[in-house]
């Protein structure tokens, strides 16, 4: 039956020109798993506002989203709370109480259910999340996985039938966001909740949707389960950076043609490149990726870290050389302290042992060196950076007439004329992150140092992102990514180094590096692995693929 | 002093209402030395004898200042030790002064301990059994701190990179940075709480009828607890007044009593003062006795 009904939407922001929704019609029956996606713009967010009443932007609208039979827009508030749930992307700013116990009882007490019930009901929610350990716990001492999973369960606490999520896993690292997922199924599964989810990173959800729908330019593209959907937007554009948001086992079958066994996991994969390359005649791919300059810029010499002379050490020994104009990525998991030797760098924190060398200059005993805005950091959040009204503004604050100038190339450079007007807020994350790099930029450093960049970015946004960075090597900037995105890193490094335990363990170019990984590495190199020698990314096993092929007849 | 935070949070909130409100009423030194001691005892079963320590150096140098500054400016009293710039120094408010500072020693004391013992949930609770929205409203104010904070210290470290501005020479430039700092936080605070609001409102807020859940029990010693309370205040109060206890330290120090009534009063006041660490000791033996016979 359906649960959701839209039709003949059509929205205007008050502010726009240009409708942001022209004409969708969609229905979703009860216990469909849904996902929306879509570059960012192309309308999605504003789509799933309007199916939570107190959330639908204010603007002209056209046309009917009914729930059953009832009109979303004439819902009331108490009906809204306990039919419809809304889990947005910001796992912190959702979080109202101090207390995780509060923060469950939350919306049961606005609703105005007794004690009692909501003691048994939060019980009940608490078990099933697996979140009962935290229950007394500070809202602020959770990791930002576990927030995620606290506004979830704080939202199916009111029990709704719909359940909408809006990016909930950008802000979230890759197993965190993995586990959120694995969270959502088992409430489409066991509660029947029909879910509704907006997301950029398909790999996973790929596997648990029924239905997908591409979204573009305020219209749905495509509808349909994922075989379909692959197969679809393959054909509207194979070139277009969305198509490379889907999974790289799914995009090898599309680029071969060979869609009959279409696999989406790995494993499928793995059986898919088994069944059609048993005996590869071409298994090495040699492409060697960048050369490297001989230049050392920054080297980190056995150094030691801690923040309270009474803990553990953080750093325990860090050896590592960026060499000059070369992209160079530190990747591992949370907590490893790939942070912490970024602020090392930045002179943000101090060594008490080993040696930092910048241009060959130690940094730790001539402090004054790293005064002269020799580095720049791009924060994971760039709006940290953000103090005024327009991008204009913020831009223009505190430079030269002779920078000016320098502005307004870069202005031009990058793209975001369009922008400049508009609240440094209202702009998507890639965005953000471009106005951020310019008002970097506008500092002459040698050295970028990003810290998780591609958080939160959709396909093309990290696309973008990417030539960005390769450009600024070019231009004499060498840059050091923290991240825990394997695909980008991969894909995009001169370098990646492998942080454990306060230490860098490995160090290479990607292709070795991933090559000789087992679990810390690619999709492709996954699947190709015991088949191809060195494929790390999904256009290496596509090409080997088709090099065979080609051998065969 | 595990035992009595377990104690439902009305309890511990008359508890420390009365023996607050007795320890800056009752001026009788006997009353008062009762009163220091126990909180005392208290607050080093609270916090730990070492946090006490820790703190003891500065409040000595406190009370001896102000135990110094009532002879020195009040001249009221009818013994005279000396004189200074043809004042008198007397003797009545030089013990004015010591009781002075005993009592407000003692009413710190007793807060410190409050502090410990009546965590921020259960002040919030007191607060939505009254006013449920103030409730409410420390609760996320206390949610909110503590992401200011980690997000004033991101700002700070942001800004810090290259030449440190925090410390330059110029005020000027020193200015501008606390300035640029305190704005960039001021917009993300706005910012983030549209969506606070947001999350609020699709999760029900403001619907009529809203309860308040928490998660504390009222138990059969809670009722004995404050039953026990009630009625010593009341004995207090009653044999204070009938005695007439009251107690003068201008311009003669009156004598201090001790007969059959006084003593009770004072027995009885320092049972009221010593119940939570009797409780306390009581279930420290208790456990002992557990074990022991494991």
């Amino acid at each position: 039956m359906e649960i959701i009904t839209i039709k003949d939407l059509k929205f205007k922001y008050i502010l726009n020109d240009e409708n942001t929704l022209n004409g969708v019609n969609l229905t979703i029956n009860e216990g469909d798993f849904v996902v929306i996606c879509g570059d960012s713009g192309c309308g999605k967010s504003t789509l799933i506002k309007h199916l939570k009443k107190e959330l639908t932007p204010y603007g002209t609208r056209e046309g009917s989203i009914k729930y059953y039979n009832e009109e979303i827009s004439a819902m009331d508030l108490y009906t809204s709370a306990t039919n419809i749930g809304y889990v947005m992307q910001n796992p912190d700013n959702q979080i109202v109480t101090d207390k995780v116990w509060h923060e469950l009882a939350f919306g049961l007490e606005n609703i105005g259910v007794e004690r009692q019930i909501i003691r048994r009901r939060v019980a009940e929610m608490a078990n099933f999340f697996g979140i009962h350990t935290l229950f007394r716990e500070e809202s602020d001492t959770l990791s930002g996985g576990q927030k995620q999973i606290l506004n979830l369960a704080a939202t199916m606490l009111l029990q709704p039938n719909v359940l909408i999520l809006d990016e909930p896993t950008s802000q979230l690292d890759p197993i965190a966001a993995v586990e959120f997922i694995d969270i959502l199924k088992k409430i489409n599964d066991e509660f029947a909740t029909t879910i509704i989810l907006v997301e950029h990173r398909l790999e996973e959800v790929f596997k648990v949707a029924n239905k997908v729908i591409v979204m573009d330019q305020g219209r749905i593209l495509a509808e349909g389960n994922q075989y379909e959907i692959a197969q679809k937007v393959k054909e509207i554009d194979e070139n277009s950076t969305f198509f490379s948001a889907i999974p790289t086992p799914a995009r090898v079958a599309l680029a071969l043609d060979l869609t009959e066994r279409m696999p989406l996991t790995i494993k499928e994969g793995r059986r898919f490149l088994n069944y059609y390359f048993k005996q590869p005649l071409v298994t090495t791919i040699d492409k060697n990726g960048v050369e490297l300059s001989n230049e050392v810029i920054v080297e980190m010499k056995n150094v030691y870290f801690r923040y309270v002379k009474d803990q553990d050490d953080i750093l325990r020994g860090v050896n590592l050389k960026v060499y000059k104009n070369e992209i160079y990525c530190l990747l591992g998991g949370n907590g490893a302290g790939k942070t912490t030797t970024i602020n090392n760098i930045a002179g943000l924190a101090k060594p008490y042992r080993g040696k930092i060398l910048i241009d060959g200059i130690d940094v730790i005993k001539n402090k004054s060196y790293l005064d002269n805005n020799y580095l720049a950091y791009l924060p994971q959040n760039p709006t940290l950076l953000f103090s005024k009204d327009s991008v204009k503004e913020e831009l223009e604050s505190d430079i030269s007439e002779e920078t000016k100038e320098y502005l307004n190339n870069l202005i031009a450079e990058f793209k975001i004329e369009h922008l400049l007007g508009q609240h440094p807020y209202d702009l998507s994350g890639g965005e953000q992150q471009k106005v951020a790099i310019i008002k970097i930029l506008l500092q002459h450093p040698k050295i970028i140092l990003l810290d998780e960049p591609t958080k939160g970015l959709d396909a093309t946004a990290k696309l973008h992102l990417a030539n960005l960075l390769k450009d600024l090597t070019t231009k004499d900037y060498t840059i050091i990514i923290v991240s825990h995105d394997i695909e980008f890193c991969a894909q995009h490094a001169s370098r990646c180094a492998m942080f454990f335990d306060g230490e860098v363990v490995s160090e290479d170019k990607p292709r070795i590096f991933f090559k000789d990984n087992n679990f810390y590495t690619t999709a492709a190199a996954k699947m190709s692995r015991s088949i191809f020698d060195n494929a790390i990314l999904c256009e290496d096993v596509i090409d080997l693929c088709q090099q065979n092929l080609q051998q065969v007849k | 002093m595990r035992e009595f935070k377990t104690f439902h949070p009305f309890v511990n909130l008359l508890y420390f209402v009365a023996v607050i409100f007795f320890t800056m009423f009752l001026t009788h030194p006997i009353f008062l030395i009762l009163s220091f001691i126990t909180s005392l005892i208290f607050l080093i079963k609270a916090v730990g004898l070492s946090e006490v320590k820790s703190k003891l150096l500065y409040l000595s140098v406190f009370f001896i200042v102000l135990a110094l500054v009532n002879p020195l400016f009040v001249h009221k009293g009818a013994t005279p030790l000396f004189y200074m710039n043809g004042n008198a120094v007397t003797l009545e408010a030089c013990i004015y002064g010591i009781v002075f500072a005993l009592m407000l020693i003692s009413v710190i004391f007793w807060f410190f301990s409050f502090n410990k013992i009546m965590t921020s949930d259960k002040i919030i609770y007191v607060f939505s059994t009254f006013m449920p929205t103030i409730g409410l409203m420390i609760s996320m104010i206390l949610r909110f701190i503590p992401r200011f904070q980690t997000q004033l210290k991101k700002i700070i470290e942001m800004n810090k990179i290259g030449d440190n501005p925090y410390k330059s020479k110029s005020i000027i430039r020193r200015l501008g940075v606390i300035f640029k700092t305190f704005s960039i936080l001021v917009t993300w605070a706005f910012e983030n709480s549209i969506d606070t609001a947001n999350t609020m409102k699709a999760r029900g807020y403001g619907l009529k009828n809203r309860t308040t859940f928490h998660l504390y029990k009222f138990e059969l010693r809670d009722i004995i607890f404050i039953v026990f309370i009630v009625v010593n205040l009341l004995l207090n109060i009653y044999l204070y007044f009938s005695l007439n206890m009251r107690f003068y330290y201008y311009p003669e120090i009156s004598p201090i009593t001790i007969d059959l009534g006084s003593i009770i009063n004072y027995l009885s006041y320092f049972l009221l003062l010593l119940m939570p660490i009797i409780i306390e000791i009581k279930e420290e033996i208790r456990w002992k006795l557990l074990l022991s016979k494991i």
